[in-house]
């Protein structure tokens, strides 16, 4: 949960928690599972050779873009909680 | 009312639209204290406006008036859109989804956005932030999820059709809890772009209907290539109404994979599978029996992908470009994306994030997300093996009829155990029909068709044969 950035009250979190030991148990069959070395993982069935745009700057930018996303600038920047 | 004989009278009739918008409207009024299908539905004013605008046009196009119904995780422009989350309640998409532009383009009018499982994590609607949408079959049952909202308004007739969005079977299971007609194209047939993302490699959005003919327009309406989705497929797009057929457009071959009507499945729904698989047999279709064994670690496999993805997509919800805004003033960044985290998000989400993270972490990644994603390429192996010989396969939709409200909801491995059969299909990105099946018990059950990528025209002809094989249109 801590590295999750996710907080849970109080009143929930042994239900939460028994419900995410189920979990982990049914994904555990796929840890004790042995398969062969040379499977290659899949992680996307796209076909296609795919749509990448050139990266170009947009119409829309900086403090623009910024005033679309959020209620509280400061100086025409995102007003953030602070980091350390 | 299907979208053909609707287009059919409005063009004999311009002002019959206005006439079925009163009714459609009037039905809402009637249903929907109980159903609950809409979180968000448009006022008649604006419906019939777009109605005025659509017949001064001069051309009704493919859907002709329809009132389309649009589940709450599909951008549109100027109306709310939540994702059934409190973290976007008061969020207005500045932009249409493609989905939403070209059905636009196509006459149909959106009437609404539909009740979903939060952030689309879910397979009964009951986690909504919001409400439960009501089973109209049975309202002490649920419709399925999470696109229950969507699957719930057509089922009604609180729209003429609607779309939806499929993950693990998100479109599938409530169309087959619903008696209606749901399909999941092949992963980048239909643009992505305005979707708000749960597992990027797994969702695809599709149609709801009444009958196959309804789905068929839809599909032909919105699938396509979209440059702004990166995963957008470049090919032709037939007229699927083409393959609307009571007879097999040519001699087919079919499967049914053991492990899909096996331990777990209802005695009902596998009889209803049978008297299906019997009278497509009259018609010719050759059915054999075969085994994935593989299938077997379809269900943790899906589970640890989709949460994985989640964990990563739904860390843009930090409360300064989306989400709910708290005031931050004297919080360390951590603790105020916790925060927001902890007061905009349900407990079924935050568990797949937690999850999600985990499967992700350091020591743990190849013994879970690695090896899923190898469980993956083994399933899709497996169904390419098997669509060099067969054309589609057959299973029920879901293992039992539509569970009670409450029934499943406080036992997460019960509620995921709902998705067996339709998982191993977004896995593969294949294409998939839930078409009705008969009832069991009064209640409606599905059947799936699914096959290879871009089999669609063959799961739409075998879907009609289907429909008139139960005898069920409506």
């Amino acid at each position: 949960m801590t590295l999750a950035l996710v907080e849970v009250d109080e009143s929930k979190l042994e239900g939460i928690l028994r419900d995410l030991e189920k979990i982990v148990e049914m994904f555990n069959k796929i840890r004790d599972l042995n398969l062969p070395d040379e499977l290659e993982p899949l992680y996307t069935t796209y076909l296609g050779e795919g749509n990448v745009r050139e990266d170009v700057e947009g119409g829309v930018t900086g403090s623009e873009g910024h005033k679309l996303l959020s209620r509280e600038l400061e100086d025409g920047y995102l007003k953030a909680p602070r980091t350390l | 009312m299907s979208i053909r004989d609707l287009r059919a009278r409005v063009e004999g009739d311009p002002d019959f639209l206005f006439r079925y918008i009163e009714e459609v409207y009037r039905i809402v009024e009637r249903h929907e204290e109980v159903v609950r299908a809409y979180i968000t539905l448009r006022p008649m004013e604006e419906v019939v406006k777009e109605a005025e605008e659509l017949l001064r046009r001069g051309t009704l196009g493919p859907l002709g008036g329809s009132l389309v119904a649009v589940k709450d995780n599909i951008s549109t422009k100027g109306i709310r859109t939540t994702c059934g989350s409190r973290m976007l309640e008061n969020y207005v998409p500045p932009y249409d989804a493609t989905v939403v532009e070209r059905v636009k383009a196509a006459g149909g009018i959106i009437i609404g956005k539909t009740n979903m499982d939060e952030f689309a994590m879910g397979s009964t609607t009951e986690n909504s932030s919001f409400f439960p949408t009501r089973n109209p079959w049975d309202l002490e049952r649920v419709p399925g999820g999470s696109s229950g909202g969507s699957a719930a308004a057509v089922a009604a007739c609180e729209a003429t059709v609607a779309l939806g969005s499929d993950t693990g079977g998100s479109i599938r299971l409530p169309a087959a809890y619903t008696g209606t007609v749901g399909l999941k194209p092949t992963y980048g047939l239909v643009s992505r772009y305005g979707l708000i993302a749960y597992a990027s490699s797994l969702d695809q959005i599709g149609p709801i209907g009444r009958c196959v003919d309804d789905v068929a327009r839809v599909l032909s309406v919105i699938a396509g290539h979209d440059a702004r989705d990166s995963t957008s497929l470049k090919v032709e797009v037939p007229d699927y109404t083409q393959f609307v057929r009571e007879e097999p457009l040519r001699r087919y071959r079919a499967v049914v994979i053991e492990e899909m009507v096996g331990e777990g499945v209802d005695r009902g729904v596998v009889k209803a599978l049978e008297h299906v698989i019997n009278k497509l047999e009259g018609y010719g279709i050759e059915v054999e029996f075969r085994s994935v064994p593989v299938l077997e670690y379809s269900l943790p496999a899906y589970y640890i992908i989709a949460m994985a993805e989640a964990s990563s997509n739904l860390a843009r919800y930090d409360g300064l470009r989306y989400g709910i805004h708290l005031s931050a003033e004297g919080l360390l960044w951590t603790k105020a994306y916790a925060q927001v985290r902890k007061i905009g998000f349900g407990d079924e989400v935050k568990r797949r994030i937690i999850l999600g993270t985990y499967v992700l972490s350091e020591g743990l990644y190849e013994g879970y997300y690695l090896k899923a994603a190898k469980v993956r390429r083994a399933v899709y192996d497996g169904f390419r093996k098997l669509f060099s010989e067969f054309d589609f396969a057959v299973s029920p939709t879901a293992p039992t009829p539509p569970p009670r409200l409450g029934e499943v909801i406080t036992d997460p491995l019960k509620l995921y155990s709902l998705d067996i059969n339709t998982v191993p299909v977004n896995l593969a990105g294949l294409p998939a029909i839930s078409v009705p099946g008969g009832f069991v018990g009064g209640l409606p059950v599905g059947i799936q068709l699914f096959g290879p990528p871009l089999s669609e025209g063959v799961l739409i002809n075998v879907a009609r044969m289907v429909e008139v094989i139960v005898g069920y249109e409506r």
